[in-house]
């Protein structure tokens, strides 16, 4: 497999596929700690007469933004990337030629699941240490451990995002397809989540990763809260796993 | 192993068409294999049944004695090389790239596959453009390039499907004069539409057409099978050949038809009055004064006997 992920690394890599994640993932770690300083005094000049009395900003606040912004904004830009993995190959024929070398079908999809999971990986971790720090200088220091959780789960939580994509890209028939996935991937996370946030089933659901941000920044809420949606993540996440693996090896790729 | 591919009762079904119809084929260790059929008569659905890439609707197909299916096993597949008709390769990597991944999947330790890379690539002409992404190569750089990776481990059956298509002439020669050199030291299983370079290289051959496999056999078995086709001899004589030989005609005796030039004389018969020709031709010429210093039968090329045998499917068909 590690054949498959360094391929697919290189070929992320030069196609511009994981700088451009990366780059959208800075962008946002680069305007929230300011645009959340600065908030009040850019409403006070649309404001005109009118008095706006906005609560002093929080780091928090700037991390928690920043996060919500990496949940909508880079997700889209995951799937984008993401729907094509397999399918593209499928298509103009490079599938065909690696799974005629000595190469499994497991290790050929997996090489591709690892590679984008670690490039998400990569950008959300160098975003979030690029805010952390640019949060610090601005607002003043947040806790590390909780900023360091969220982060990891909302690596978490885009990766069963990255999974249904991935799963769709090799056993459906095009990347438009797979993007569709994806896409609905992200509403199914979405909606059950906001009906059941406030029972004791929604700690369970995945999307608490990323919907508890602020409390768990602010210390309203324990780290620990967060480790049942963990579990249910990457559980859901092996499931996808499983199920693609076994339906593709007996695919056939014309 | 006897028999590197062993294809037994082989059929694809799609929706609307039987792409290959309960095929068999068995293929030699060690043979030039020419796979012989018009476009869409199902060469490429056999090889990708083959290869593991699609699987058969009936029937079975052996690599090394193993059953194919799409979960086919990396260690089988160590042992054979795959062309496709159009080589498409990870567009991003460079052709030395490609060469690496290769020797590396295959299980090639070292460093020594790099100086063997750089010899085909120099090879296939491909060594200037060896750091050049491939995803920029023309189609016949993909096709040489193709043959360099199917070369690179030396798997011992290689699979070619149509590779010499999308070359110029001078690509196309070296492509099957290295096709030829492998004779003996593996297998190649050669599938093309090209009767003449199948003619060239292989030494078996099976004629596929419509799905169904129409003829296998040795290369030269079929020619010495079909010679019934163009029913006569060519004679080389010593003196006063043509002119005597032209005397045949005149009387009324089994030839049919007699040329000459200046390499001698074709005669021609009927298929029913061949035996009587076989038999009594020395003997005339002989009677005529002439001295015969060559005499062999006239041979039809493959693609007669291709146009003969699909002619006359469509004859069973109708």
């Amino acid at each position: 497999m590690i054949q498959m992920l360094r391929r697919e690394l290189v070929d992320g890599w030069r196609s511009f596929r994981f700088p451009g994640l990366a780059l959208v993932v800075m962008f946002f770690a680069l305007l929230d700690p300011p645009s959340t300083k600065y908030m009040a005094e850019i409403l006070k000049m649309f404001a005109g007469d009118l008095v706006i009395q906005a609560p002093p900003p929080h780091p928090a606040d700037a991390f928690a933004s920043f996060l919500g912004d990496v949940n909508g904004m880079a997700l889209l830009v995951l799937i984008v990337i993401s729907m094509g993995l397999v399918a593209r190959e499928k298509e103009n024929g490079v599938a065909a030629w690696v799974l005629t070398r000595p190469v499994s079908r497991d290790n050929y999809l997996l090489g591709k699941l690892a590679a984008s999971v670690i490039a998400f990986f990569c950008a959300v971790l160098a975003g979030g240490v690029l805010c952390y720090l640019y949060t610090w200088s601005l607002l003043g220091r947040l806790e590390l451990v909780p900023a360091l959780v969220l982060t990891l789960g909302l690596g978490l939580y885009g990766s069963i995002v990255l999974a249904v994509t991935w799963s769709a890209s090799a056993l459906g028939e095009s990347p438009l397809v797979a993007g569709g996935w994806g896409l609905g991937s992200l509403f199914l996370l979405w909606i059950p989540s906001s009906i059941l946030s406030l029972t004791e089933v929604g700690r369970f659901l995945p999307y608490s990763l990323v919907s508890q941000a602020g409390a768990v920044l602010r210390g309203v809420t324990p780290v620990a809260d967060l480790i049942p949606a963990a579990l249910v993540s990457l559980a859901l996440i092996a499931v996808v796993i499983v199920f693609t693996l076994t339906r593709f090896r007996c695919l056939e790729i014309e | 192993m006897d028999y590197p591919i062993e294809i037994e009762g082989l059929t694809k079904e799609y929706r609307d068409n039987i792409a290959v119809d309960n095929a068999d084929l068995k293929v030699p260790a060690g043979s030039v294999f020419g796979f012989l059929g018009p476009n869409g008569a199902g060469k490429t659905t056999t090889i990708k049944i083959l290869t593991g890439l699609i699987s058969a609707t009936s029937g079975r197909a052996k690599l090394f004695g193993e059953v194919v299916t799409t979960e086919i096993s990396p260690d089988l597949k160590r042992n054979v090389g795959y062309l496709a008709q159009e080589p498409v390769f990870p567009p991003q990597l460079t052709a030395m790239e490609v060469m690496a991944m290769v020797a590396e999947t295959y299980g090639l330790q070292g460093m020594e596959w790099h100086d063997r890379a750089e010899g085909l690539l120099q090879e296939f002409d491909l060594l200037a453009a060896a750091n050049r992404r491939v995803g920029a190569y023309s189609r016949g750089m993909r096709q040489r390039l193709g043959m360099a990776t199917v070369l690179l481990p030396a798997p011992p059956l290689m699979i070619l499907d149509e590779p010499a298509s999308a070359l110029d002439p001078q690509g196309r020669y070296e492509v099957l004069e290295m096709v030829s050199r492998l004779k003996g030291e593996a297998t190649v299983f050669f599938s093309s539409h090209i009767l003449a370079d199948v003619e060239r290289v292989c030494d078996w051959v099976a004629i596929i057409d419509r799905g169904q496999i129409l003829k296998q056999s040795r290369l030269g078995n079929l020619l010495d099978e079909y010679t019934g086709l163009h029913p006569g001899y060519f004679v080389r004589l010593l003196d006063r050949g043509s002119e005597a030989a032209q005397e045949l005609t005149r009387k009324d005796w089994v030839v049919v038809a007699v040329a000459s030039d200046d390499n001698g004389v074709t005669v021609r018969t009927t298929a029913e009055q061949y035996g009587l020709l076989q038999e009594g031709l020395v003997a005339v010429l002989v009677a005529k004064g002439c001295t015969v210093t060559e005499l062999r039968p006239l041979k039809p090329d493959l693609e007669e006997i291709f146009l003969a045998l699909t002619a006359k499917k469509e004859g069973v068909e109708q």
